[in-house]
C-alpha cells in the first residue's frame, strides 16, 4: 500500500474536516515527533492527472490551510510510509524551520499579461531595413542581430515590470518569488508570502497597481498554501527518488 | 475573500480579473508547451529523446548565434567571413527545422523547465 501526501504540519493539527481524500478514502495523520504527514491510501504508484484529483488535493491542503500554514506537496506525490517517515526524522529542523518561515502567511498569485506588439511591430521594421542589399549569409545575421536586439528590449521591459511590481507590494508582503518570460504573452508570474494579517493591505496594494497600469491585464488568485516558498516537494523526490 | 484580520483562519481561494479568457487561452497555451516526463516505453521513447536532444542541440545553437551576432558587431570578422558564419549558421536553423518536423515537434516544446532556476531556453 502507497501513500499520497497531502502536506505538512505541527503535530497538533487536527485532521482536516472534509477527511475525504484522493479516490474517497480517508486523509489522516502519519506522525513523527514534532511533524505530521497528511495522507491518504492509494494502490496506484501514479495518479492520474483530472480535474477531480487536482481538487481533492487542494480541498485537502486547504482545509488544513483554515487552521494553520502547512508546508505542501505538489500534486501527484505518493510514498510509502517507510519513506515518509525517514524524511520526517531526518530533515525534523530544517522542516520545523520551514514551518517558521512560512508560519501566519499565505501564498498569494499574481500573473501579467502585457501587450507587446508595438515592440514587436518595431524590430520588424528594424530586421526590414537591416536586411535590405546584403548576401544570404549575411542578411541572415543580421536579422539575427535585430531579432537579439527586440529580444533585449523585451527583457528589460519586462524586468522593468518586475521591479516595478516588487515596488507596489513593498511592505504589503514578506517574501516574493517572481519570474519572467519576455518572449510570452503572459510575461510575468509573481508569488508572494503575506501575512494573513496584512491580506488587507496586500489587496489594496495590488488593486493600487492595476490602476496605474491599465496596460497590463492582472490575474490575482489566492490565499493558497506556500507552495512557492518551500520546496518541499522537490526536496522529498530528490531524497528517495520518489514520483 | 473570506480571510480577513477578523477572520485570519479562513481560507477559500479565489481568482480574480478582468480578462479571464485571455488568461486561459495563455494558461493553457503554456501548459500544454511544458515538458512532460519521458515515459519508457517502445511507442515514446524515440520522440522523449529526440525532445530532449534538439532541445540542447536548439540551445548551443542560438548560442552559437549570439556570439556570432556578437563578433560581427565587434568588428573582429571580415565581410566574407559574416558571408560564412550567416551561411553556415543559416543551415544549421533549416537542418534543426527538418529534424523538429521529423519528430513533430513544436518550437515552443524544445525547452527544458530547471525548476527554481527557470527555463532552459
Amino acid at each position: 500500500m502507497k501513500l499520497y501526501a497531502y502536506c505538512i504540519t505541527r503535530t497538533a493539527t487536527q485532521p482536516p474536516s472534509a477527511a475525504t481524500g484522493m479516490f474517497d478514502r480517508k486523509t489522516y495523520p502519519i506522525t513523527a515527533g514534532e511533524l505530521s504527514a497528511f495522507v491518504s491510501d492509494v494502490a496506484e504508484e501514479a495518479i492520474v492527472i483530472d480535474k477531480q484529483s487536482v481538487l481533492t488535493h487542494q480541498k485537502v491542503v486547504g482545509s488544513l490551510l483554515d487552521q494553520t500554514t502547512p508546508l505542501p506537496f505538489r500534486f501527484g506525490t505518493v510514498v510509502s510510509e517507510a519513506q515518509l517517515t525517514s524524511y520526517l526524522e531526518s530533515r525534523r529542523q530544517a522542516l520545523l524551520e520551514k514551518l517558521a518561515l512560512v508560519d501566519g502567511c499565505v501564498e498569494m498569485s499574481i500573473k501579467i499579461i502585457w501587450q507587446k506588439s508595438a515592440l514587436e511591430t518595431r524590430a520588424k521594421t528594424d530586421l526590414a531595413e537591416s536586411v535590405a542589399g546584403n548576401s544570404v549569409g549575411t542578411e541572415f545575421l543580421r536579422k539575427k542581430s535585430a531579432e537579439l536586439a527586440g529580444n533585449q528590449q523585451l527583457t528589460e521591459q519586462a524586468n522593468d515590470i518586475a521591479t516595478w511590481l516588487e515596488s507596489c507590494l513593498g511592505s504589503a508582503i514578506r517574501d516574493i518569488r517572481v519570474s519572467v518570460s519576455p518572449s510570452q504573452r503572459l510575461v510575468l508570474a509573481a508569488d508572494c508570502l503575506v501575512p494573513r494579517v496584512g491580506l488587507d493591505s496586500y489587496q489594496a496594494a495590488v488593486d493600487a497597481a492595476r490602476s496605474e497600469r491599465p496596460d497590463l491585464h492582472f490575474l490575482a488568485s489566492g490565499p493558497w498554501a506556500p507552495y512557492s516558498f518551500v520546496n518541499i516537494d522537490l526536496e522529498f523526490k530528490s531524497h528517495f527518488g520518489v514520483s | 475573500m473570506k480571510l480577513s484580520p477578523e477572520n485570519p483562519l479562513s481560507a477559500e481561494p479565489e481568482i480574480d480579473t478582468s480578462h479571464a479568457e485571455e488568461f486561459v487561452e495563455e494558461l493553457r497555451r503554456v501548459t500544454d508547451s511544458l515538458p512532460s516526463r519521458i515515459n519508457i516505453d517502445a511507442e515514446s521513447v524515440e520522440q522523449g529523446l529526440a525532445k530532449l536532444v534538439l532541445t540542447l542541440i536548439e540551445f548551443i545553437r542560438r548560442l552559437l548565434e549570439k556570439q556570432a551576432v556578437r563578433r560581427m558587431e565587434g568588428g573582429d570578422l571580415s565581410p566574407e567571413q559574416i558571408e560564412e558564419l550567416g551561411l553556415a549558421l543559416m543551415k544549421l536553423e533549416a537542418k534543426l527545422q527538418d529534424l523538429k518536423t521529423q519528430f513533430g515537434l513544436a518550437d515552443e516544446e524544445l525547452n527544458l523547465d530547471l525548476g527554481p532556476i527557470g527555463r532552459l531556453i
